[in-house]
């Protein structure tokens, strides 16, 4: 593991990180059906 | 399950002040399957990916690849989605987590002129991780907070820069 590139994707490392108290967006979730799918999945086979 | 991983991180990010959230399902969503791309557009989809700052989509992992529904439900739109953020969370029964549905995913999202952040959400085992009504019970290596810390961030700045910057700089 690259512990430094870790460390610089920390947000909280960077000063950046202060402009997300910056509010007001909106954030849309989008889901994909298809858990019926994965929940028929092989568990004893399937590596992905 | 990838409904449960959707909940969960819905769930997080309303936690955070100043930030609307929307659950879209994408099964729900009434686009036509009789043409696609922007032929297939529907009105309140579009509006609704026209006003998000940011994006999260959450999807399984079949056979290496993304759901082809969710290809064709993304293609119905185009200039909604630019310089917007986008973050994916993974869904799988395995051990990886969905990482190679993303892997597979982010060039889509590129094309479509979104901006992807580096860090996802691995959703793997996901037979193990939530209980019969869908609470995660498990939440080992997800890193969720990370994950909507970057998608914060980069919303802000991107929107900053939707609103103030001029692609080919000041006329």
């Amino acid at each position: 593991m690259n512990f430094e590139a870790e460390k610089l994707r920390d947000p909280t490392t960077r000063e950046e990180a202060e402009s997300s108290r910056l509010g007001g967006i909106v954030v849309a979730v989008f889901a994909c059906p298809g858990c019926g799918l994965i929940a028929a999945w092989r568990e004893d086979d399937r590596d992905d | 399950m990838s409904e449960h991983a959707a909940r969960v991180v819905l769930a997080e990010i309303e936690k955070r002040s100043d930030i609307e959230t929307e659950l879209i399902d994408a099964a729900s969503l009434p686009i036509t399957t009789e043409d696609a791309g922007e032929a297939a557009k529907d009105p309140e989809f579009a509006e609704k990916m026209n006003r998000a700052d940011a994006i999260v989509l959450v999807a399984p992992e079949y056979n290496r690849g993304y759901p082809g529904l969710l290809k064709h439900v993304v293609d119905t739109n185009l200039h909604e989605y630019i310089h917007k953020a986008v973050g994916v969370v993974g869904v799988s029964a395995g051990i990886f987590g969905g990482a190679r549905m993303i892997e597979n995913l982010l060039p889509v999202l590129r094309e479509l002129g979104l901006v992807t952040i580096f860090w996802d959400v691995n959703v793997n085992n996901a037979h193990s991780r939530f209980d019969e009504h869908g609470n995660l019970v498990d939440d080992s290596f997800l890193a969720i907070d990370k994950f909507i810390d970057e998608l914060v961030w980069m919303a802000v700045t991107l929107r900053h820069g939707r609103e103030h910057v001029t692609i080919g700089g000041p006329a």
